[in-house]
């Protein structure tokens, strides 16, 4: 008797059903004295209470580094971290990135260069060349 | 071209009676008056003492009477001593026994005694030892007070109260004639003399000029200190917040009008602030002021803060209270991190095992940590 697998009847995806984000924590660091955290601590003092109401599942953590250029790190449940750094931005700006990392899956950034992606096989299957007709050549 | 116009010759440029000379360096004497601090407000007076044991006195302190120094050295000595009464005494710190100098070899007639050509076996002479690691020897009361209390008064209440107070003071002693004083140093009185002061009436004109009307004399007495006395009768110079307020509620407001255009009561109104409240305005602000309300203004400001985080723990409240959003303070090192985790006493526990750290891995070893372990 021949083993079989299990036919795999549906692929997950995030989205179908439930959606966890990907983005669990998001790390903010500013600069007291720094001109270029000029930017970061009005974002912080202005756009931070709405964003973080807006997005309860992410951990937000706001701390100094002192003397270093203002970064916001987003950590992501595969493992991965994403680091922006944010020097010299507007807090509209600043607020754009979070929205980046906020949005991000963590993966590796890949590049897409065909027109469609899926995640479903192939309707025809893979060629093989022992089946079929053949082609005379 | 001068933009800035030259201000008269102040009228009380001269000592004033009760200024007195300065001590010379190192001379020991009482700091007379005790700190003009309101009773809101304790001095910080945090010390450190040495934690090493007292040892005993060197060889050249120890037999202090029998004294066979020079006439001038003698001399120089017993200026050192205290003409004080008793009660200063207690106040001052205590001076090490008077020093007691060798006899020259040269004077020497004893035949039997030779020079010794090395170090060796000589005891050593010199030095005070360990007298000023004792605490006894220089109490807490023999710390010098300044002009400036150390802690500023910040309450908006008391500090309207304090100018309220110094510029009446100020008027009525120009309105007495005695321009001279405004430039002197004046008494402290206790609460007596504050209620007195704010009793009296502030009349301002449309100019901003005030006068000052009720018993000036009896003020006036009590400002001007007399040379050689303390110009401190209590430590509480400032009404409490509740009397404070019990009286702004009752008082006319239209003092606050008065001009302080004038270069020479604006002077006196700042400085004796100063010294009500402890508050410095700085130079770059004294050239807006131009009436009470405006000094009052520039005092009452609260402080900028110095860092986002105590300005968001002081202003933004509804963001520090969002079960998500933590803020630290201070920067997030590896060992906080690792005290979240947990893993910190672990890591601590194995170092000590292999003898390779001995303090805390968040302290690098560092001029701080040497202090902590009381090395110089």
């Amino acid at each position: 008797m021949t083993i079989r697998a299990l036919e795999k009847i549906s692929v997950g995806q995030n989205g179908i059903g439930s959606f966890i984000l990907q983005c669990k924590r998001l790390d903010i660091h500013y600069c007291d004295h720094s001109g270029s955290s000029r930017g970061m601590n009005a974002f912080i003092k202005t756009h931070l209470s709405k964003f973080a109401q807006k997005n309860p599942a992410i951990e937000f953590a706001v701390s100094p580094r002192p003397r270093k250029h203002p970064v916001m790190i987003g950590h992501y449940i595969n493992g991965r971290q994403k680091s922006i750094c944010v020097a010299n931005m507007e807090p509209s700006q600043i607020l754009k990135k979070a929205e980046l990392l906020r949005d991000a899956s963590g993966d590796k950034v890949k590049r897409v260069n065909k027109p469609v992606t899926s995640i479903n096989e192939s309707v025809r299957g893979i060629w093989s060349p022992y089946h079929g007709n053949g082609m005379a050549v | 071209m001068r933009r800035i116009s030259r201000l008269g010759k102040p009228s009380g440029a001269r000592l004033a009676p009760a200024a007195r000379p300065l001590a010379p360096l190192g001379t020991p004497r009482a700091s007379t008056r005790p700190s003009p601090t309101p009773a809101a407000v304790k001095i910080n007076t945090l010390r450190f003492y040495s934690s090493r044991q007292p040892e005993p006195l060197p060889a050249s302190l120890t037999s202090g009477g029998k004294s066979a120094a020079p006439e001038e050295i003698v001399e120089e000595v017993e200026v050192q001593q205290f003409d004080h009464d008793q009660s200063q005494q207690q106040r001052l710190f205590v001076p090490p026994p008077r020093p007691s100098v060798a006899e020259r070899a040269d004077t020497i007639t004893d035949t039997l005694y030779t020079p010794a050509t090395t170090a060796e076996g000589l005891e050593s002479i010199g030095g005070l030892g360990s007298w000023w690691d004792d605490p006894a020897h220089w109490p807490e009361t023999s710390d010098f007070v300044g002009f400036k209390p150390k802690q500023k008064v910040q309450e908006p209440v008391l500090l309207e109260a304090a100018v309220r107070r110094a510029l009446t003071e100020t008027l009525l002693m120009k309105q007495l004639g005695q321009e001279e004083q405004l430039t002197g140093p004046w008494g402290l009185q206790g609460k007596a003399q504050h209620d007195a002061v704010l009793a009296l009436d502030v009349r301002v004109d449309s100019d901003g000029n005030a006068t000052v009307t009720g018993d000036l004399h009896a003020v006036a007495d009590g400002l001007v200190v007399k040379d050689g006395e303390s110009n401190v009768d209590s430590a509480d110079v400032l009404p409490s917040t509740a009397e404070a307020l019990a009286w702004k509620s009752q008082a006319d407001q239209s003092w606050k009008g008065t001009s302080l255009q004038d270069a020479r009561l604006k002077f006196a109104v700042i400085k004796r602030v100063m010294q009500l409240t402890g508050q410095v305005i700085p130079d770059q602000k004294l050239a807006d002021i131009a009436t009470a309300r405006g000094l009052l203004a520039t005092l009452q400001k609260p402080p900028k803060p110095k860092t986002l985080s105590q300005e968001i723990v002081a202003k933004k409240q509804d963001l520090v209270t969002l079960p998500n959003v933590a803020f630290s303070p201070k920067r997030v090192t590896r060992g906080d991190k690792d005290q979240a985790l947990g893993r910190y006493k672990l890591i601590e526990a194995e170092f000590r095992k292999r003898d390779l750290q001995d303090g805390p891995l968040s302290v690098p070893k560092s001029r701080e940590k040497k202090h902590w372990n009381g090395e110089a």
